[in-house]
């Protein structure tokens, strides 16, 4: 028994990505994860309204491209930001750029789990699309950190094939940018 | 097979081709240009989704500046997308940031882009730009596709092709599916055609047969004819004899019984030539060879005929016979009169035969007036007798069929009348019908159309009466009705009485009040009372005389007044001009009282009349009569006939005797037989025509049994001037007589006179006529020169109906003679007329003066 754990010990905690997640598997949670991050720009677009509703059947979409990103990689949940209570059609999603937010971020790490350059550049291409719809809504708060932010994905993009380690550190200046963002809105809300 | 445009197949296909290439060119035309614009709209979809999908991809890429990215987004587009020959993207400064171009449709990209999505269109290419916007809709650049028409225009005109391709092929197949059934076609019509040759020549045959058929009904009915005239000739010979024999023995002094015999030999005789001429009647109708001779006649006179044939029957059956006719009806007419007598007779006196003391009312009227030159009659025959079974009523005018059996028996006939009638009536224009009269009884009504000679109605002119008041008595409501209306139009108080007692009481009250009647008339038969013991009472109650008269019929009249002492008679039917004549007359009573009407009914006039025209007025004068005749009983009716004071009759007994006497005698008139030993008739007047003799201008009358028109037209061809057919009797011997031999009908120059205030209408148109005369003889002599029939049959024409109308007798009857010649275009002899005309008149101008001269 003793000699069993040794083993496990050894060998070490499965990855969940590595370990559930095979080619396949991968090949159609990067998918889910471009149409996911073809459906933010809308979304946030229509989170400008007050409480920002949502037709539940859209939510749900949302939910199930979650779920095929999930078995590889980790992602954030639309139900945890959703508040569907007042009605059984619509639900609203007042904190929707926080969702996404965490989602481009989400995305940012998926770069890592392939060798492949061109497909971790396309993972780059697609949280900056992501980036580029939370920056329209971002920009019209008068954020100062987007400009900056375009130059560190720009900066990722060139790096991400040649130099892992900058491409690291690009994306942790990307992350603590976004963080910085979140903190000023936080802070703009409490000041209202 | 060699083209002949002829030829149905090709005159159908040709066409039919012609149709369907043009049906296919529009079609193919039509596809061609929807391809066409199919072809334009998808390369600007596909291009315009291709440029939108490009735009949409690399605006991240753009922001991110990677143009590896870009050319690799440029190289997908253009490998997935194979009409996609080239694509550039620009940045926001017109720089080129990727591009995918082939050397030979680079120089399509030189220019710069503007910043707008637009299209540059090339003979095979379209090049498309879309600005790439980002987020914010701010432009980012601008991506420029290159696509390739030639591939899709390929396709397009490859569809194109295989359309016209399977559209020649369809057409070729239509072409060979109509080409089989135009064959198809072809085979029936020459099968139709060789079933119609088989059918045509059956009919041919059939028709042969048919004409064969028809040649032989045809032959047959002419002997049906042939056989009618010879049977007509062989019966009426005989009857004829019977007929004039019995007529001079009833002019002798016979005892009761042998009078009452010879009567029912007449009567017997009568009927058996009535049967004889409803036969030949019928069939001639059968044949379709009843013709109408269409003369001048007096309407009154045909009525007149009729009413007394039937009161003689009326009287015998106790039956009232009223005569009601419409004033407005011209006196003379155009027509047949002997048709118009016998459909009337018949009618009316089936009424009469019908009916046992009841009453039988004929009405004559004229429902419209006049158009040209055609009167319409319309005859009514209502009676209260024993009316027709409805079953009979169906074939009452059919041939041979009587309502019952029985009637044959009883009343006698062939049953050929009704039919013969409704013929006749329909042959003038007419229509014969029966209805049921209420509450019993038959009334038959028949129209009759009839030429118009004058405008004059009947009426006669205005006259005064003598007499002003009347009392009618009469027991029957129509007959005194009648009676009434004919006396209202010329006397202002007529009063009339149902029964004896009455008119006894109003006649003795009118004188009581002053005012007594001038005329008193009483019904014969009137109910229980009788006319004579009516009249008798009157006698007794009143104070002075009025004169008392008895309406009966004609066969009472000398009973009532010799016997019944009645003062005078009316004959019934009351007809009107027997009222104005009565009404004109001063009633003189004496011992022995003369009944009136012998005064009115004019009797035939005496042949004598005409023959002193011909020489003079005296009593000596002879009519000269050569009588050619073979049949013994024939020689002894004809002289009887003739027999009368001034007529000289000469007679012989066959045509050569005929020539040999003419050498010595010059008769006026010739009367021959047709039917003669040796030398026939016809024989004997051609060779009397041609011949040097005196008498070669003498009238010939032709007399014979045959009643058929053919007999008549030989007759005329063989030079004589007109015909009787026999039985003739004496009446109508002596009007044919006087019809040749009168000059001057003075009897027709009263009337005229009459017509006029001053009495002098005969004198102007006498006058006008034989000044006219030596022209039109003159006129007429240069038509038969130049041989104008027709311009000759007109004034002949003319000439006959002036003629006749002014009493001219003689000229009339040979202008009628030579109109019926050139009718049936005998003009032969016709050059010969001129010549009696000119002597017809000189003695018509001759007996003019004479007139005259007595104070004419």
């Amino acid at each position: 028994m003793v000699l069993f754990f040794l083993i496990l010990a050894a060998i070490g905690p499965p990855d969940p990505a590595s370990a559930a997640c095979s080619a396949d598997r991968q090949k159609n949670a990067i998918k889910s994860l471009t149409v996911a991050a073809d459906l933010a720009p809308g979304m946030l677009k229509r989170s400008n309204h007050a409480f920002s509703p949502f037709p539940r059947k859209r939510l749900e979409k949302v939910a199930k491209f979650e779920a095929g990103i999930r078995e590889c990689g980790p992602v954030p949940k639309i139900w945890d930001y959703a508040d569907c209570s007042a009605s059984d059609e619509v639900c609203l999603v007042p904190d929707i750029e926080r969702y996404f937010a965490e989602f481009c971020l989400s995305s940012l790490d998926w770069i890592w789990f392939s060798d492949s350059k061109s497909q971790r550049r396309f993972i780059v291409r697609v949280a900056f699309t992501q980036y580029l719809a939370l920056e329209v809504f971002w920009r019209k708060n008068n954020f100062k950190e987007t400009r900056e932010l375009r130059k560190r994905f720009r900066a990722l993009n060139s790096s991400v094939s040649i130099n892992e380690s900058a491409a690291r550190k690009e994306i942790a200046r990307i992350k603590s940018l976004f963080k910085k963002i979140e903190e000023a809105g936080d802070l703009r809300k409490k000041g209202k | 097979m060699k083209f002949s445009f002829s030829n149905l197949r090709y005159q159908i296909l040709i066409p039919f081709s012609a149709l369907l290439i043009m049906l296919a060119g529009v079609m193919v035309w039509r596809i061609w240009s929807e391809q066409l614009r199919f072809l334009e709209a998808e390369i600007e979809s596909k291009g315009d989704a291709v440029a939108r999908a490009l735009a949409k991809g690399t605006h991240s890429l753009i922001l991110l500046g990677d143009a590896d990215a870009l050319e690799e987004k440029l190289k997908e587009v253009l490998e997935f997308e194979a009409d996609v020959t080239a694509a550039v993207i620009y940045g926001v400064d017109g720089k080129v940031l990727a591009l995918s171009v082939p050397n030979h449709v680079a120089g399509l990209f030189a220019n710069r882009p503007k910043f707008k999505n637009y299209t540059d269109d090339f003979r095979d290419y379209q090049l498309r730009y879309r600005t790439v916007l980002d987020y914010l809709d701010e432009p980012l650049g601008i991506v420029g596709i290159l696509i390739d028409k030639k591939r899709l225009a390929t396709v397009t005109h490859n569809t194109v092709k295989n359309l016209a391709i399977s559209t020649m092929a369809i057409l070729a197949l239509v072409g060979f599916v109509f080409t089989f059934f135009i064959s198809r076609i072809r085979m029936l019509g020459e099968t139709l055609e060789s079933r119609v040759e088989d059918r045509t020549r059956e009919l041919t045959e059939n028709q042969k047969e048919l004409s064969l058929a028809r040649d032989a009904a045809m032959r047959s009915s002419e002997l049906k004819s042939q056989f009618l005239a010879n049977m007509s000739h062989e019966i009426r010979t005989p009857i004829n004899g019977v007929i004039g024999i019995n007529a001079l023995l009833l002019e002798r002094e016979l005892d009761e019984k042998t009078r009452e015999l010879a009567n029912t030999v007449d009567r017997s005789a009568q009927a058996l030539l009535g049967v004889i001429n409803d036969i030949l009647d019928f069939s001639k109708i059968e044949a379709g060879k009843l013709e109408f001779d269409l003369l001048e006649f007096k309407f009154k006179e045909v009525l007149s005929g009729v009413l007394d044939l039937l009161s003689m029957e009326a009287y015998r059956k106790n039956v009232e016979l009223i005569c009601r006719i419409d004033r407005r009806i011209p006196s003379l007419l155009m027509g047949d009169s002997g048709r118009v007598r016998q459909v009337l007779l018949n009618i009316a006196s089936n009424a009469v035969k019908f009916s046992k003391g009841e009453s039988v009312d004929i009405q004559v009227s004229m429902p419209d007036q006049p158009q040209s030159g055609i009167v319409r009659l319309k005859f009514e025959i209502r009676d209260t007798g024993v009316g027709i079974p409805k079953k009979f009523q169906e074939r009452l005018f059919s041939a041979f069929d009587q309502a019952d059996g029985s009637i044959t028996r009883e009343f006698g006939g062939t049953g050929l009348g009704l039919a013969i009638s409704k013929s006749l009536a329909e042959k003038m224009g007419g229509e014969l019908s029966f209805r049921e009269n209420e509450p019993k009884g038959s009334i038959f009504e028949f129209q009759l159309n009839l030429g118009n000679v004058e405008l004059r109605p009947m009426e006669p002119s205005h006259f005064e009466s003598i007499y002003q008041r009347i009392l009618l008595v009469d027991d029957h409501a129509g007959a005194l009705e009648w009676a009434e209306t004919v006396f209202r139009e010329s006397i202002q108080v007529v009063l009339s009485a149902k029964s004896g007692g009455k008119a006894v009481k109003m006649a003795m009250e009118q004188e009581e009040g002053g005012e007594p009647f001038d005329l008193i008339l009483i019904d014969m038969h009137l109910g229980e009372e009788q006319g004579r013991f009516v009249k008798a009472s009157l006698r007794e109650g009143l104070e002075a005389f009025v004169p008392i008269g008895a309406m009966c019929f004609i066969a009472e009249a000398s009973v009532c007044i010799d016997k019944h002492g009645f003062d005078f008679t009316l004959n019934k039917p009351v007809k009107r001009e027997e009222v104005e004549s009565l009404l004109r007359s001063k009633i003189v009573v004496s011992l022995p009282k003369k009944p009136i009407e012998k005064k009115e009914i004019t009797p035939h006039k005496p042949v004598e009349e005409g023959a002193a025209q011909t020489e003079n007025d005296s009593e000596e004068v002879h009519l000269r009569v050569l009588l050619v005749e073979d049949n013994e009983t024939n020689q002894i009716v004809t002289q009887g006939q003739l027999n009368f004071p001034g007529v000289h009759v000469e007679m012989v007994s066959s045509g050569k005797e005929a020539l040999e006497l003419l050498k010595s005698y010059n008769p006026h008139i010739i009367l021959m037989d047709c039917q003669l030993p040796v030398l026939d008739g016809y024989e004997t007047s051609r060779r009397i025509r041609k011949s040097g003799l005196n008498a070669r201008d003498a009238v010939i009358v032709a007399l014979t049994a045959h009643a058929m028109k053919e007999e008549r037209i030989k007759c005329i061809k063989a030079g004589m001037d007109d015909h009787l057919s026999k039985p003739i009797t004496k009446a109508i011997l002596r009007d044919k007589v006087k019809e040749w031999t009168l000059d001057l009908d003075m009897d027709r120059i009263k009337e005229l006179n009459s017509y006029d205030e001053d009495g002098s209408m005969s004198r102007s148109l006498m006058e006008g006529l034989l000044g006219s005369l030596p022209f039109l003889i003159e006129k007429m002599k240069k038509q038969i020169e130049k041989k104008d029939w027709d311009a000759l049959e007109e004034e002949t024409h003319s000439l006959r109906g002036t003629a006749k109308n002014l009493g001219c007798c003689r000229i009339g009857s040979l202008a009628a003679s030579i109109e019926l010649r050139l009718q049936h275009k005998l003009t032969g002899e016709i050059g010969n007329f001129c010549d009696r005309f000119q002597s017809l008149e000189g003695q018509l101008r001759l007996r003019w003066e004479k007139y005259k001269q007595n104070g004419g």
